[in-house]
């Protein structure tokens, strides 16, 4: 049986499919779980992140193009999101401090449950100390692979400002993956 | 002898950027790639900058926990999108014009001096308002 298109569900989802659209999450969910651990450093705030944007897919799905990729409008919304929840300061600090309460000690960290190599970790915790634009657009381009006029109709910048925010962010982390002694190799 | 002066590499690294992700119109590619011939320090940023951009697109991607699908289940609003703009103009938009009708109405009837409340419990007055509604209706059309 041929796979239905996202472009299908999505319409089937606005005819009031719901399982269309839970395909639909079925099929984006790790993406979009992935690109907000990534952005937030903190898997718990991801999952709740995650929660979040399947949410406003679903309630603004009739603004969705069907002649556009439903990825990239999912991790644009995503993208956003996460700049939102970041530039939210209580936001931030309710997280932190529920990350330092443990607050769920039966849910595994993310390191234990999926096995990652210690350079991505590496580059996973300094993916944090970028700011959180340059971070979008870094994580946007190299890790979903948009180019950069996608990434600037993303963030809403002008290619310009993506391109600097890119070669720093690059800079930035070039020299601190040599300064944890991954440098080179 | 190449650009190996540090000032000016750091001149160059812009461009040099924009090079590494194709970004440049060829006549300037061209003169980055020749300052690159001629620079060690230049192709070594490079070759760390590519080598930057090959770890991020090498991260994994982590599988989302399975439970949050059955929370955004239980979060979804009451109606769907699609059926909002169906309920305010089949239900929301009717009532209110039905609740505009009836109290023009009872406008009308206290404006006319046809005060019901001092009428005892005769409900006559409600015909003519029926009536009333009922030409005012026909009158659209």
């Amino acid at each position: 049986m041929q796979e239905q298109t996202d472009q299908d569900l999505v319409k089937q989802s606005l005819r009031g499919s719901e399982e269309a659209f839970n395909e639909l999450v079925e099929r984006y969910r790790d993406r979009v779980f992935s690109l907000a651990f990534r952005m937030l450093g903190e898997a718990i705030w991801a999952e709740d992140l995650m929660q979040d944007a399947f949410l406003r897919a679903y309630t603004r799905l009739s603004l969705y193009d069907l002649n556009r990729s439903f990825a990239t409008w999912l991790l644009n919304l995503t993208a956003r999101l996460c700049l939102n929840a970041l530039r939210d300061h209580r936001t931030q600090a309710k997280y932190i401090e529920q990350v330092a309460k443990g607050w769920n000690p039966e849910l595994p960290t993310l390191e234990e449950l999926f096995y990652e190599r210690e350079r991505n970790r590496t580059l996973h915790r300094l993916l944090q100390r970028l700011p959180p634009e340059q971070r979008a657009a870094v994580l946007l381009h190299y890790y979903e692979g948009y180019d950069v006029k996608q990434v600037a109709e993303a963030l809403g910048s002008p290619v310009g400002t993506i391109k600097t925010w890119l070669y720093r962010s690059r800079e930035s982390l070039r020299e601190w993956l040599k300064q944890e002694g991954w440098g080179g190799n | 002898m190449g650009d190996t002066n540090m000032n000016n590499c750091e001149q160059w690294e812009p461009a040099l950027h924009d090079y590494s992700e194709g970004l440049l119109p060829p006549e300037l590619a061209d003169r980055v790639k020749a300052h690159l011939d001629s620079c060690e320090g230049c192709r070594q940023r490079l070759t760390e900058w590519e080598q930057v951009g090959q770890l991020l697109s090498e991260l994994p991607m982590l599988p989302a926990p399975v439970v949050p699908l059955q929370v955004v289940q239980e979060r979804k609003p009451l109606f769907h999108p699609s059926q909002v703009a169906a309920l305010w103009f089949g239900i929301a938009l009717p009532g209110a014009w039905v609740l505009h009708q009836l109290a023009a109405t009872i406008n009308w009837q206290v404006g006319a001096g046809q005060n019901w409340f001092l009428q005892g419990l005769s409900i006559s007055p409600w015909f003519d308002s029926i009536r009333h509604w009922a030409e005012r209706l026909t009158s659209y059309y």
